[in-house]
Order: C-alpha cells, then sequence, then structure tokens
C-alpha cells in the first residue's frame, strides 16, 4: 500500500509538470498567433530587431571590404555637409525608435553623378553596424539624403554612438566618408511600453488569466 | 538598496518558517496518533487519511493566490536589475519580446509549480477558520493583483524609480503574504501549545 501510493504521487507530480509544459506551448503559441494576426502580420515589435541584422565580426568585414571595394576617385569631387540625426518621434533617443539621418550632398562638376552612400552606426555593443545603403543621383543643386530606420537594439540603451555615411566618391577634403559623434546617448529607458497600453495590460491580464487557469488546473485535475 | 535586501529576506523568511512549523506541526500530528494505534503507517497515509476537504474554490483560489504571490516577490526583486544587480531585463531577447513580462512570469511559475502545487494538500491538514477562507478568497487576491500590477509598471518605467510605488507594492504582497500563511501559522501554533 506504501509504494502504491508513493508511485500515485510520484506519477501525478510528473503528468502534472507535463501538463503544465503543454499548455504554456499551446498557450504561447496561442498567443503569438493572436498578435501577429491582430498587426495584420507586419511583426515590427522591439524583439524582432534583434534578429534583423547579423551580429560580429561580419559586419565589420563588411563595411571594410565595402571601403576597399569603393575607394575615392579622384576624378570626381562631390561636397558633403551637415549630417544630421534625430529620433523620429520624440526629442529622446529610445533605442526601439526609427532614427532620421541625413545629409546635405551636391556634385561639384558639371553634370550628374550618381554616387553609392551607405551609412553605419557604431555603439559599443554594436561596432560599426551597416544600417542601410542607397544610390542617389546628384548634381550641382544641394540635395538631402536621408535614411530612415531603427539601427539599434535594447543592448544600446544607454549608450552614446556615432554614426558614418560613407560614399563611393571623394569629397572635397579627399575623403569618401564624415563620421558624427551624437551628442545625446540614447536613453536607459529599457522597456517600450507603458502599463496603461495595449501591450502592457495584454501582458497584465495573460498572467492573471495563466494563474487563474493553472490554479484550477491544478485542484481539479490532481486534488479534487 | 540594502534595506530592499533585507525587506526580501523578511518575506522569504516568513514563508521558511511557515515551511518549518508546518513541519512541525505535521511530525506532531503523526507521532500524537502513531500513539494511540498499534499498526504502523507511513505519512503518506497519514495526509490520505486526515486530510480535510477545504473545498475546491477556495482551494482554487488559494492557488491562484500563491501563484501570483511567487510573481509579485519576482518582478518586485528581480524583475529590474536595480535590487540584486542582475534581473529579468538583462535577459535581451526575452525582454526585447512582445509578451515580454508574461514571459518574465511563465518562468517564475515554472520554477515555483512545485511549491503551490502542495499548497492544496497543507491546507488540508489545518482546521481552517471561515474567516480565515473568506479573507483568502476575497481580501488577498485583489491585494496581490495591486501589488502585481505597480511592480510591473516599475518594470516598464525603470531606470526611473519610485520609491513610494514600490513600498506600497511590498506592502500589499506582505499582508498577502501574512493572510496566505496565516491558516499555517495559526494551525501549527495550536498544535505546539
Amino acid at each position: 500500500m506504501r509504494s502504491s501510493v508513493g508511485e500515485e504521487v510520484h506519477i501525478n507530480k510528473v503528468a502534472m509538470i507535463k501538463a503544465i509544459l503543454i499548455l504554456i506551448i499551446v498557450f504561447t503559441f496561442l498567443m503569438q498567433s493572436i498578435i501577429c494576426i491582430g498587426q495584420g502580420s507586419d511583426i515590427s515589435g522591439a524583439g524582432y530587431n534583434l534578429s534583423r541584422y547579423p551580429k560580429g565580426d561580419k559586419i565589420n568585414e563588411d563595411n571594410n571590404s565595402y571601403a576597399e571595394r569603393q575607394g575615392p576617385r579622384e576624378s570626381l569631387r562631390i561636397w558633403v555637409g551637415n549630417p544630421r540625426v534625430y529620433a523620429e518621434e520624440s526629442s529622446i533617443q529610445y533605442w526601439w525608435q526609427k532614427f532620421n539621418f541625413s545629409i546635405e550632398m551636391k556634385n561639384q562638376n558639371l553634370g550628374e553623378a550618381r554616387v553609392i552612400v551607405t551609412l553605419f552606426t557604431d555603439t559599443q555593443a554594436h561596432p560599426w553596424r551597416k544600417v542601410a545603403s542607397q544610390e542617389v543621383s546628384l548634381n550641382q543643386e544641394l540635395k538631402h539624403v536621408y535614411f530612415e530606420d531603427a539601427p539599434f537594439d535594447i543592448l544600446d540603451a544607454n549608450q552614446f554612438f556615432r554614426y558614418r555615411f560613407v560614399y563611393s566618391e571623394s569629397d572635397q577634403l579627399g575623403r569618401n566618408f564624415v563620421e558624427i559623434d551624437a551628442i545625446d546617448p540614447i536613453d536607459s529607458r529599457i522597456i517600450n511600453y507603458n502599463m496603461i497600453s495595449m501591450q502592457g495590460l495584454i501582458n497584465f491580464i495573460s498572467i492573471l488569466v495563466t494563474a487563474l487557469f493553472i490554479g484550477i488546473y491544478i485542484e481539479r485535475r490532481f486534488h479534487r | 538598496m540594502r534595506g530592499e535586501i533585507s525587506l526580501f529576506f523578511i518575506a522569504f523568511l516568513l514563508l521558511g518558517l511557515a515551511l518549518v512549523m508546518h513541519k512541525i506541526h505535521f511530525y506532531k500530528l503523526y507521532s500524537n496518533i502513531s500513539c494511540l494505534i498499534d499498526f504502523k503507517f507511513s505519512r503518506k497515509e497519514l495526509i490520505k487519511v486526515y486530510r480535510r476537504p477545504q473545498g475546491s474554490n477556495f482551494c482554487s483560489l488559494a492557488i491562484v493566490s500563491w501563484s501570483l504571490l511567487f510573481i509579485c516577490i519576482a518582478s518586485l526583486f528581480f524583475l529590474t536589475p536595480e535590487i540584486f544587480g542582475f534581473g529579468f531585463l538583462n535577459l535581451v531577447f526575452i525582454a526585447s519580446n512582445y509578451l515580454n513580462l508574461w514571459i518574465f512570469s511563465l518562468l517564475v511559475l515554472i520554477s515555483t509549480a512545485l511549491i503551490y502545487h502542495n499548497i492544496s494538500m497543507m491546507y488540508s491538514l489545518y482546521h481552517i477558520p471561515n474567516i480565515y477562507k473568506v479573507i483568502i478568497f476575497y481580501i488577498v487576491p485583489p491585494l496581490l493583483i495591486i501589488s502585481l500590477f505597480i511592480s510591473l509598471y516599475l518594470g516598464t518605467v525603470y531606470p526611473s524609480i519610485n520609491y513610494l510605488y514600490w513600498s506600497v507594492s511590498y506592502i500589499f504582497m506582505l499582508i498577502g503574504e501574512i493572510l496566505l500563511l496565516l491558516p499555517i501559522y495559526t494551525g501549527a501554533g495550536d498544535m505546539l501549545r
């Protein structure tokens, strides 16, 4: 009788752990599905920034090889100036925001020049990460070249950053890049929503529903 | 910060004390009954025979309250790295997920599952007066829900710190914890007397 009671308790515990794990997987799948449907499958949450960019030395390799490949051609001179960056939604720079990087460019020679401009950002967590690249057509009139992107992730919170525009032609100083230190650091706030928001309330209600579900399930399944 | 660590240990010690008192209560019960009867029996058999049903709804809500209590403690002390120097928000890939707070709670629930799984069995060894049942049923869950909301709010505004909110959340959590432990303290106290 003793062993049978012991076995029963043991089986109940193992079954309980299995049941909880299965419920967690099912609930996670359901919640993610609901969120994806709610966003029209446009998953632009903060977490997905993390997988958008490759990590590690490969970025630096890309950067270096790009600079070597796209060395300045002395024959064509462009004028470059007024590089700027600002966060799009507020005056405070949070890691999850879109940033607007801009630079003014024009061709100093007659005619039209096609120049490839590439933007890199540099933080302690992500040294010289390539953000985006575009080809622009320059003539004698001043042209604003914009990059609109969210280049940072949660690791960049509370860090200063630098950014660099690399272009395929040499500028008025004979260089093929311009590099700027941002004045303000990225804000140290980590979570990108308030509790009184859709995301905050979904999280909170999910916690309560999960706790309620577990309570009822354990009592009905194992102790009744 | 040291004060907050002390407060964590107070909450932890209350749980530990209840566990010790429960063990003493149980062994005392076992020795008392084994003196009265001739044949030997195991402790599991004693639990099976001695169990007093406390009501399914009460036990369900007690388990819910206990699971909320563990989430409250974890979110007050381990959500941000402010108190212990490490926190759930240091786990980058989860912290930046859409359901980050829910995932955090799930991790807490999984790691404490064995404790609140046995709560129903623990309560069944005590005579719980109706007034305690009413308190645990109607007062404890709202206290813990408020405490949880405030502590999660503090997590979302981190690194901003609001000590008033933190204190309110802690007090609500502590009252909830004491009320949940009250049947064990009083039951074990009666047995020791």
